[in-house]
């Protein structure tokens, strides 16, 4: 897939997306707008954008690349972080995001992580007894 | 027997009195800084503060005449540490301008303390407005072709200018309402210009009016105020339109009687303390003697519900 | 005019201020760095502090925790590429750049010093020309304030973007990300899926973080970095070459800012990016900005200090306060009994001219507070990068939760850290996302109220002077625009 053919689907279905979800409310008239009045413009201001790219798309040559499996496993560990968090506390969400996040990372050092979750731990701890005082550690 | 009656009476009275706030006061306010709200709670805040040891935290929450802060109120925890601030002429009508968005009965939904400030509704133009009074204000208003803009932030204002409007047969289609979810702003756009008339409490206006940008036409309380000395009142010609506000202080439905008695009594002391009063002065409010006491309040409120009602189930008839 | 500044110092140094300037400076630096906290959550905390220390003091503090915070939230923008605060997201994109050529202290020196002749000038303007600048917030009513924001965009996507249309619908999709929560004009919630959570919008942070931040971190996984971010010599002062070009740059900065920060309906907003776009256009180096343009850093940061600063004037003289820190420290006046008003400054002079002079004394505490600090956090970009990363996901981790203490932020920082990268792979620029996204509600606010004032006429927005000297701008800005389109589609 070319990129431009790649950024005029993204921008077509987000646009389309709130446009879309705007007529659940009402549009109204300038001068009497309803809520969905200036998403639903804004929405259809993008999709025709995205649309310009879609002309761009029958003469670009750049293909959409990137290191996906990086992406997706990063993006894997700050999610899983999260559910972690929801069922543990702060302290494990963060050693647990430390160390699967670190683990990408092709120069991966074993001691450098575990100084890492140490100092991360304090600063946790810190968190909590200071500003935070309703964060869950465990 | 007398003797235990008296230890019995020491004993409860100090029971009674027991209660203390063990963590800072939140304070839900339904506007935005410098509005009546606002004002009303910062005028007691420093003298409550001082001879109660308590913190007061505000949480600004504007937007549509207040049933957003209020639905959020409403989602809080009772912990007898939160309050809510509202007024008599646009909270109790949440229910009538939009039933589908409120969660709650204004009257019967929460525990009636004390009122801390009563505000006319005034009327204001901007200083290079050529009108100056108010018979050439109502003259304007039935001769002019152009539609009328009205900066407003709570629906009440909409209701006493459309009844101002019916009053002097003038088609309530030349009115345009401009809303803001902040006074500030609101006022300032009348001062420049940009807006026509204010119709709407005093005190965001206090800066401008002392600034010379901005000056008042008349109140819509019963009488001439003496804080505005000189401002008539439009009551004489149009006697239907009252619009005093009371801002009082609610809490949620069920907390002790205690608790209720100790907020009451020490934002009542404060409310007599010199910043409360200079304050007052300078922002050219009163204090509604009647409504501090749970009845009073409540009497203000339900009274005010009355009295507005025929005017907006006019302008918000029900929606199928 | 020397007897007020005379007062000024004379009240900025009575008893103990300078030691509560001093505490909210340091408060307010912590604040600003980690993301999360704002000033605004510091000073409600503080308030009651006011009480206690009475008002000049007080506001004093107060004052310093405001501008420390801006200070903090641009470190980490230079350092991290993560803003701490709105008013620094302009600063990421050269300041940043800076530090990964071993720029970073010159970077932050640059904040400070650009900050501090911001403040200097505006001191003198204001001790001036206070009432005549407040004068100019009656000029813009809502169809000014839409074009400003127009102007916003436009300007900076311009200028940040190669392509004009990649920038502009960035921006737009910013703005419609602006919309999800209650919809203030009608009370209905809008694009909250029931979520309660969602009612009162997103939040910055989650999406600064999300979008910039995590992003930052995969693209850098994504193309391998290795090392730190900076592994060489990290200069601190900046050179006097490059003192003969922060300095203009500055005084540009100062001039875009200090006028919109009067303008109390969002002018504080768009004064970084102001700053920003106009700097960049009539810079000689304009090539340079969003490769380490000291220029870049210079403006916005001069911009912000002066546009917070003019932001007193509204306040002070007609009670208009500009943003949540603000109204705060009008809550603060109100409390002591001071209606804020013309009268304000007659009647307290000591309060006013202390508050300003503190500012100024405020500037110089950061200058001289953060030099040592420098050496601290440039030490960070020694570290190498795969020991880093980790520690910034937990720092942003646990910034996000903290502006809520609610767990939901956790999982729409997530759910941005994907958007982040879909920006990243279709070589989206999320700056102007972020732009669109912070000035969003305001613009539909001001472009709703414009068009019923005029009954769904669309000239108001070219009827006022102020109007069409910025369409003027905008028509500019498109022109420059389209004409790179062009130009880079033939080459």
């Amino acid at each position: 897939m070319n990129k431009s053919l790649a950024v005029a689907l993204f921008l077509i279905v987000s646009g389309a997306t709130f446009s879309i979800m705007s007529l659940d409310y009402r549009i109204g008239t300038p001068d009497y707008m309803g809520p969905g009045f200036f998403p639903f413009f804004i929405g259809l201001i993008v999709c025709a954008i995205g649309s310009t790219f879609l002309l761009d798309a029958r003469r670009d040559d750049t293909r959409v690349s990137a290191n996906y499996a990086v992406g997706i496993k990063l993006l894997a560990s700050i999610c899983g972080s999260v559910i972690v968090f929801k069922y543990t506390g702060m302290l494990v969400a963060v050693l647990f995001l430390v160390w699967t996040s670190a683990l990408i990372h092709p120069k991966f050092n074993i001691k450098q992580t575990l100084y890492l979750s140490a100092a991360v731990s304090v600063l946790t701890v810190a968190m909590k007894y200071s500003l935070m005082e309703t964060m869950p550690l465990w | 027997m007398k003797f235990i009656a008296i230890v019995v009476g020491l004993f409860l009275s100090t029971v009674a009195q027991a209660w203390e706030p063990t963590k800072p006061i939140k304070v839900i306010i339904p506007s935005s800084p410098g509005s009546i709200h606002d004002t009303g709670f910062r005028s007691f805040q420093e003298d409550f503060e001082s001879a109660t040891g308590a913190k007061l935290v505000f949480e600004y929450r504007s937007g549509s005449a207040g049933i957003i802060a209020t639905n959020h109120f409403m989602t809080l925890e009772p912990d007898d540490h939160t309050l809510i601030a509202t007024t008599s002429i646009s909270h109790v009508m949440g229910e009538v301008t939009n039933p589908e968005l409120v969660t709650y009965d204004f009257l019967n939904d929460f525990e009636y303390i004390t009122g801390v400030i009563a505000s006319s509704i005034v009327i204001a133009v901007s200083t290079e407005s050529e009108i100056n009074t108010r018979e050439e204000f109502f003259n304007w208003l039935k001769t002019t072709d152009t539609p009328i803009t009205f900066s407003t932030t709570f629906p009440n204002q909409i209701v006493a200018t459309n009844l101002i409007l019916d009053a002097l047969g003038v088609d309530e289609d030349k009115a345009i309402f401009v809303k803001y979810s902040k006074s500030v702003p609101a006022a300032t756009d009348v001062a420049s210009g940009k807006v026509d008339v204010w119709v709407g409490g005093v005190p965001p206006t206090v800066p401008l009016y002392q600034a010379e940008k901005l000056k008042y036409i008349a109140v819509l309380s019963k009488e001439e105020l003496d804080i505005l000395p000189g401002i008539p009142t439009i009551h004489e010609v149009i006697p239907n339109v009252i619009q005093v506000s009371t801002v009082g202080v609610l809490t949620h439905k069920g907390t002790s009687p205690e608790v209720l008695a100790w907020y009451r009594k020490h934002i009542n002391n404060a409310l007599l303390g010199e910043g409360a009063v200079n304050l007052r002065t300078n922002r050219f409010v009163i204090l509604n003697q009647d409504a501090l006491t749970e009845q009073g309040l409540r009497d203000a409120y339900s009274g005010n519900r009355k009295l507005l009602e025929p005017g907006y189930r006019e302008i918000f008839p029900p929606k199928k | 005019m020397v007897e007020n500044l005379l007062l000024g110092f004379e009240t900025a140094t009575l008893g103990y201020n300078l030691l509560y300037l001093l505490i909210g400076c340091v408060l307010g630096t912590i604040v600003g760095v980690i993301p999360g906290l704002g000033p605004s959550t510091t000073i409600s905390l503080l308030l009651p502090a006011t009480f206690a220390l009475g008002p000049i003091s007080g506001l004093i503090m107060l004052a310093g925790v405001y501008y420390g915070s801006q200070y903090g939230g641009s470190t980490t923008a230079i350092l991290l590429n993560t803003p701490g605060e709105s008013s620094a997201v302009m600063t990421c994109i050269d300041g940043h750049q800076m530090a990964k050529q071993g720029r970073a202290g010159t970077a932050i020196m640059t904040s400070a010093i650009s900050s501090f002749i911001a403040g200097v000038i505006m001191v003198i303007l204001m001790s001036l020309i206070s009432p005549p600048l407040a004068d100019l917030a009656f000029k813009f009513g809502p169809a000014e304030y839409t074009m400003l924001m127009l102007f916003a965009f436009i300007g900076v996507t311009v200028l940040t973007e190669d392509d004009l249309r990649k920038g502009l619908s960035t921006a737009f999709l910013g703005i419609l990300l602006g919309c999800v929560g209650i919809d203030i004009n009608s009370g209905i919630d809008r694009f909250t899926f029931d979520i309660p959570d969602l009612l009162d919008g997103i939040g910055f942070v989650t999406v600064a973080v999300g979008v910039i931040a995590f992003s930052e971190i995969l693209k850098n996984l994504d193309q391998g970095t290795e090392g730190a971010i900076s592994d060489g010599e990290v200069s601190i002062v900046p050179t006097w070459a490059e003192l003969k070009r922060l300095i203009p740059a500055a005084l540009r900065g100062t001039g875009v800012g200090g006028f919109l920060g009067l303008l109390p309906g969002g002018g504080l907003a768009t004064a970084s990016y102001a700053a920003y776009v106009f700097d960049k256009k009539v810079s000689k180096h304009k090539d340079e900005f969003g490769k380490g343009a000291i220029e870049g850093v210079a403006a916005p940061e001069a911009a912000n200090n002066a546009g917070a600063q003019a932001g007193f004037i509204p306040l002070m003289s007609l009670g208009l306060p500009e943003s949540m820190a603000m109204a705060l420290m009008l809550g603060a006046m109100m409390v002591a009994g001071i209606v804020p008003g013309p009268m304000v400054i007659e009647n307290h002079p000591d309060l006013f001219w202390g508050l300003v002079v503190s500012i100024l004394i405020g500037n110089v505490i950061l200058l001289v507070l953060n030099y040592p600090l420098i050496k601290i956090w440039v030490q960070l970009l020694k570290v190498p990068y795969n020991v880093l990363y980790p520690l910034i996901l937990v720092c942003c981790f646990i910034g996000v939760y903290g502006v809520n203490t609610n767990i939901n932020d956790l999982f729409l920082v997530a759910f941005f850290a994907g958007l982040g990268y879909i920006f990243y792979i279709l070589n989206l620029q999320p700056v102007t996302f972020i732009l669109g996204f912070i000035l969003g509600p305001m613009l539909e606010d001001n472009f709703r109220r414009a068009l019923t004032i005029s009954q769904g006429d669309f000239s108001i927005f070219v009827g006022s002077n102020v109007c069409l000297i910025i369409l003027t701008l905008i028509i500019v800005f498109i022109g420059a625009g389209v004409y790179n389109i062009f130009n880079n589609n033939t080459t």
